[in-house]
């Protein structure tokens, strides 16, 4: 016979492990099965966790919880082959509680720490667990199959919050393979500074963090984007690059990240770095229009695995993922107490999304991806042009001011299209704000 | 008084007694005291010009039933010995042979007791020691107030050289009885010829990317070229192209050889465990970015089977100049 | 047949290790898992049960999170699990350990106790040898197989300098396991979700009469090892390299 609970979750990342941490402390029975060594073994996220959600769940998480740093500095930069141009915000007022809710943490040991949570407030978290299919009755899922000795569960209703690479949604007929231009690569590497070096280099006190987002050529002309977050005693590097940018042009994902590291500006904010971890994870980025259906009868996709990543600038996947596991976990609540786990039922969970940041965000930033992928130029003319205006502006010279700004004009006009520029500019604040 | 436990191998000393030797001067001079060697076994038989001058006396604890060595009747043998001796501290060297009859001294002698010190040192009256913890990647040191059992890391300490001690053999016959060897030995079996790893001066080790056991035949002529033995990683011990007692690493034998050629392997941090005492690493492979690379002061990067004998080639070609 | 297996609980070999700031611990939030070598002694006591019957006693002694490595024996299929829980076990002296163990194994009934072959924190293989000594038992380290008779008798094969050899004592006997020994096996969901719900038990070494003394052996420092190697990267033509690499083998290691 096999065993039955209340919800059984696959994935016991930041959507699995809110979803858990929820539905136990409201007294469900529900069992959380993770193909890692532990949780969070295989997890590897850029860093920033904005914590809205956690912070309702497990009010001043950050005095327990394993962040890094709480970010008070955040710049924006545009490269091009040679050069950069910044816009630098520092917000001393978020260092106060509740630290504007975004911290920089370690995946591997942040996740570890909220299943412990989970797990205190009564789930069963059971580790290199993979769960390979479902157990149907007529269409209706029923439980999982997991790839260990008497491995087949029974529940009422099932989360899937398996991540990006989510086969169990496509297995469930929820999804089919994401497209290559819908998926990004993310490519991270853990370069470890001394805990003084990092303050010194990024102007930081106490345990104050820095994000620093970088666009325009990062990666050597190429779609992407790279990042640096400052962590306690170490950083967390890396680039997003669409699957379908690598496959066109047969990149190889260490090149890039390599080809980020090599730009002036990055190579001397990492000086003297050793590598200490390298990895790569999927980040859907399809955006609202890639989302799949989020529901079946019982069943319900959470967090990456449902698509619900912000691919606006923000990048913010880790609270859509924990948002949306609180909402499952409600739902599944509820649905438990009608003894109503259809498709029909379950559907309250979309309603709750609709109603929040989540799915409200996903649709003002619906059309990023597109405008992304339909300019190119943002990664290679824009920023070599801005650039080049800035050198001329810059240049010490003695040539009047008045024929400077002439040669401003005319190289500008030259070069860049204006009509096109203020289509593309227009169309760019839908990723921005 | 400082006592070292000697090893034997067969008739001859084994080179482990030499550090082990070398580790008890150290402590013998910090602590102001003598120091003695004890080896205990059957009829025991030993070139007496290598150890005279390297200590002031040489016990050999001899009875039938040390013939073949167990750890309770050597523990039970020189508890006795000792037990009405002055015994500061006792070094033996972390072989098998001496992690084994470590606590079976330090328990009846009511000794501390510390395994694989890779450093030592003694001052007013303190014993201070280093030894690697998990897997060598933290470093720590101990003081010891009283006495101690220690062993001590392979290569580790040098062989002690000859000094000017006027040493002096005594054989003596240990008090035992049939109920000190609970445990008998019913049948040995030796694995053909290859010495022990962890004493050679030069390695040639390889990895997964050997392919299969035939290659491995590479290795030996490369090994061969340079005057070396053949060591492996887990993964190609676990295939089965080489015996268990050759593996290098944290499950394996820890090494500490002048020269490491780390060929085909990855440079996984169980294996990188092993080889921090190498004096010189080499890697061969054709990934550039994998960590043994950054663990060896060389790296040549390609395909082993290209590289290997290009190497082989230019070692005769040198050897020949 | 009465089984008794001490496990111990360290950083997961494959983590990174790190100093903390007071410069005398570890930090403690590594991922931290049963030491391997136990686990063979964990598969090696089930087998046994499995033949003979009798009960599987696992035994933990430390100061902190030692419920996750016995709560993973017990899913494996133990019988009962005792933690030896208090602030004084948190130094790494094996001998210090092995009293503390021999105390309440002397509470005890037993036949066959097993250890791993050694802690891959401390690398001491000290433990077992200490134990069996102190309970006045005979010892065999490093096995690779281990067969029991029921008339309480072992013979058991181990690893020794150059070889194997084949050994055989009485029961009550200490045994350490080797790599070879077994495979471990994963615990069943429904192991897992037994362990869950078996009680741990504790006990304090003060309710041993014990105060475990480790006034003699104190931790001054906690260092990362230094290393000087080059890394220099040789590219391109094997027999271009490999006259580099002669270069290096005459001119540094000095042995052509
Ligand atoms: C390089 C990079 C940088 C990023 N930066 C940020 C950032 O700065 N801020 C931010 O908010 N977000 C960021 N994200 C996105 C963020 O990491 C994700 O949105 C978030 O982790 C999603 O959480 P999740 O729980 O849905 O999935 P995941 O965190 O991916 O967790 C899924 C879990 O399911 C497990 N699993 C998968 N399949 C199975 C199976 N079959 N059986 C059992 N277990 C299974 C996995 O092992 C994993 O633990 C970044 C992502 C990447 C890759
Ligand atoms: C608890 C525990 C204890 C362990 N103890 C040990 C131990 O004592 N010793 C040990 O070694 N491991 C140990 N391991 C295993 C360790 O983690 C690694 O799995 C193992 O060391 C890998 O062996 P490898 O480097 O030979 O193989 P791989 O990691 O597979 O590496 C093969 C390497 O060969 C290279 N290569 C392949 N083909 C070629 C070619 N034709 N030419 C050139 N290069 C090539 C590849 O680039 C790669 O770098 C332990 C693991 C655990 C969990
Ligand atoms: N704190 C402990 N609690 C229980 N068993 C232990 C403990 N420390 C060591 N052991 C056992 O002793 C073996 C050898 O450990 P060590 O002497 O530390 O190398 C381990 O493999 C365990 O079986």
């Amino acid at each position: 016979m096999a065993d039955r609970f209340d919800c059984i979750i696959v994935g016991a990342g930041p959507a699995g492990c809110a979803a858990a941490y929820k539905l136990a402390s409201d007294g469900m029975s529900v069992i959380v099965f993770e193909r890692g060594e532990y949780p969070g073994s295989k997890n590897m996220s850029g860093g920033i966790l904005y914590s809205t959600i956690l912070n309702k769940l497990i009010p001043e998480f950050w005095k327990e919880a394993p962040v890094e740093r709480h970010v008070t500095r955040r710049r924006y930069s545009m490269l091009s082959k040679d050069s950069e141009a910044a816009l630098d915000v520092n917000i001393n007022a978020f260092s106060e509680p509740p630290y504007n809710n975004s911290f920089t943490v370690l995946r591997a040991k942040f996740d570890r720490w909220f299943a412990k949570k989970a797990e205190d407030a009564g789930a069963l978290i059971v580790t290199e667990a993979v769960v390979d299919g479902f157990i149907t009755d007529n269409e209706k899922i029923t439980g999982v199959k997991v790839r260990m000795e008497g491995g087949e569960v029974l529940a009422g209703a099932v989360i899937l919050a398996d991540g990006a690479n989510s086969l169990l949604s496509e297995k469930a007929g929820l999804r089919e393979k994401p497209a290559a231009k819908e998926m990004i690569l993310g490519v991270k590497e853990i370069i470890s500074l001394p805990k003084e070096v990092i303050e010194d280099r990024f102007s930081l006190e106490g345990g104050q963090g820095a994000a620093l987002e970088f666009f325009g050529q990062c990666l050597g002309g190429f779609a992407g984007q790279g990042f640096i977050y400052t962590n306690a005693d170490c950083l967390s590097v890396g680039i997003g690059c669409p699957i379908s940018v690598l496959q066109e042009n047969g990149l190889k994902p260490a090149g890039l990240i390599e080809a980020f590291k090599k730009h002036p500006s990055v190579r001397n904010l990492l000086r003297g770095g050793r590598i200490e971890e390298y990895g790569a994870h999927m980040i859907p980025e399809g955006g609202f229009s890639a989302m799949p259906e989020l529901t079946k009868d019982g069943l319900i996709l959470c967090g990456d695995a449902g698509g619900l990543v912000n691919p606006s600038l923000y990048k913010e996947g880790s609270n859509l993922a924990m948002a949306s596991g609180v909402f499952a976990a409600e739902t599944v609540i509820e649905a438990k107490k009608r003894g109503d786990f259809s498709k029909a039922a379950l559907d309250a969970y979309v309603e709750k999304l609709e109603n929040s940041f989540v799915l409200k965000d996903m649709k003002r930033f619906k059309d990023a991806p597109e405008i992304l992928r339909k300019a190119p130029e943002l990664f290679k003319e824009y920023p070599e042009e801005l650039l080049e205006l800035l050198r001329l502006h810059f240049t010490v010279s003695e040539a009047s001011k008045d024929e400077v700004h002439g040669e401003l004009r005319r190289s500008f006009k030259g070069k860049v299209p204006a009509w096109r520029l203020l289509k593309n500019l227009w169309k760019l604040r839908r990723i921005i704000s | 008084m400082i006592w070292v436990l000697g090893e034997l191998r067969g008739s001859s000393i084994a080179p482990s007694t030499f550090e082990a030797l070398y580790a008890g001067r150290i402590l013998s001079k910090g602590l102001k005291t003598g120091l003695n060697l004890v080896f205990v076994g059957h009829d025991i038989k030993i070139q007496p010009e290598a150890i005279l001058k390297k200590a002031d006396k040489i016990y050999l604890l001899e009875h039938e039933l040390l013939n073949v060595y167990t750890s309770s009747a050597c523990g039970a043998a020189v508890e006795r010995f000792l037990a009405d001796k002055d015994a500061a501290a006792i070094i033996t060297p972390a072989s098998l042979f001496g992690r084994d009859a470590a606590p079976a001294l330090a328990v009846p002698l009511d000794m501390a007791c510390i395994a694989n010190v890779s450093s030592l040192d003694a001052r007013d009256g303190i014993i201070l020691v280093k030894r690697p913890l998990y897997g060598g990647k933290i470093i720590e040191t101990l003081s010891l107030k009283g006495r101690a059992v220690i062993s001590v890391m392979p290569r580790a300490f040098k062989a002690a050289e000859d000094m000017d001690y006027d040493g002096e053999i005594i054989s003596v016959d240990a008090s035992l009885g049939e109920t000190d060897c609970p445990v008998s030995v019913k049948e040995t079996v030796k694995e053909g010829g290859a010495r022990d790893i962890t004493e050679a001066d030069i390695l040639v080790s390889g990895g997964r990317g050997m392919e299969n056991a035939e290659n491995f035949s590479l290795l030996k002529e490369l090994a061969d070229a340079l005057g070396g033995q053949v060591a492996a990683s887990r993964a190609a011990v676990d295939a089965g192209w080489a015996p268990p007692s050759i593996q290098v690493g944290q499950t394996g034998r820890t090494v500490a050889p002048k020269l490491y050629v780390a060929c085909a392997i990855s440079g996984a941090p169980q294996h990188l465990a092993g080889i921090r005492g190498a004096k010189y690493v080499i890697a061969i492979n054709k990934d550039p970015d994998a960590p043994i690379c950054k663990e060896a002061d060389l790296c040549m990067t390609g395909n082993v089977f290209e590289i290997i004998p290009a190497l082989i080639k230019e070692i005769k070609a040198a050897a020949l100049r | 047949m009465d089984i008794i297996v001490c496990i111990k609980r360290i950083p997961d070999t494959a983590a990174k290790v790190e100093i903390d700031a007071g410069g005398l611990e570890i930090k403690k939030d590594v991922p931290w898992v049963m030491n391997p070598y136990d686990e063979f002694a964990v598969e090696e006591a089930l087998r046994i049960k499995e033949k003979f019957g009798g009960k599987v006693t696992l035994l933990h002694a430390g100061a902190e999170g030692g419920e996750e490595v016995l709560k993973k024996g017990l899913a494996m299929g133990a019988d009962e699990a005792v933690y030896i829980k208090d602030r004084s076990l948190a130094a790494l002296d094996s001998m210090a350990f092995a009293k503390v163990l021999s105390a309440v194994i002397k509470t005890k009934p037993f036949d066959v106790i097993l250890c791993g072959r050694m802690g891959m924190d401390t690398a001491s293989g000290l433990l077992g040898g200490a134990l069996a000594a102190l309970l006045k038992i005979p010892c065999v380290p490093a096995i690779k197989k281990l067969t029991i008779f029921p008339q309480k008798t072992a013979l058991a094969a181990r690893e020794i300098e150059g070889g194997m050899e084949t050994v055989q004592c009485p029961l009550p006997a200490l045994f350490t396991a080797h790599k070879g020994l077994n495979e471990p096996r994963y615990p069943s969901l429904s192991g897992i979700m037994r362990s869950k719900k078996q009680e741990i038990k504790y006990i304090t070494p003060a309710s041993l009469g014990i105060m475990p003394d480790v006034a003699d052996l104190k931790r001054t420092a906690l260092s990362y090892p230094t290393s000087s190697r080059k890394s220099a990267i040789l590219k391109g033509d094997a027999s271009a390299q490999a006259k580099e690499a002669i270069k290096f083998l005459r001119d540094e290691v000095k042995i052509i």
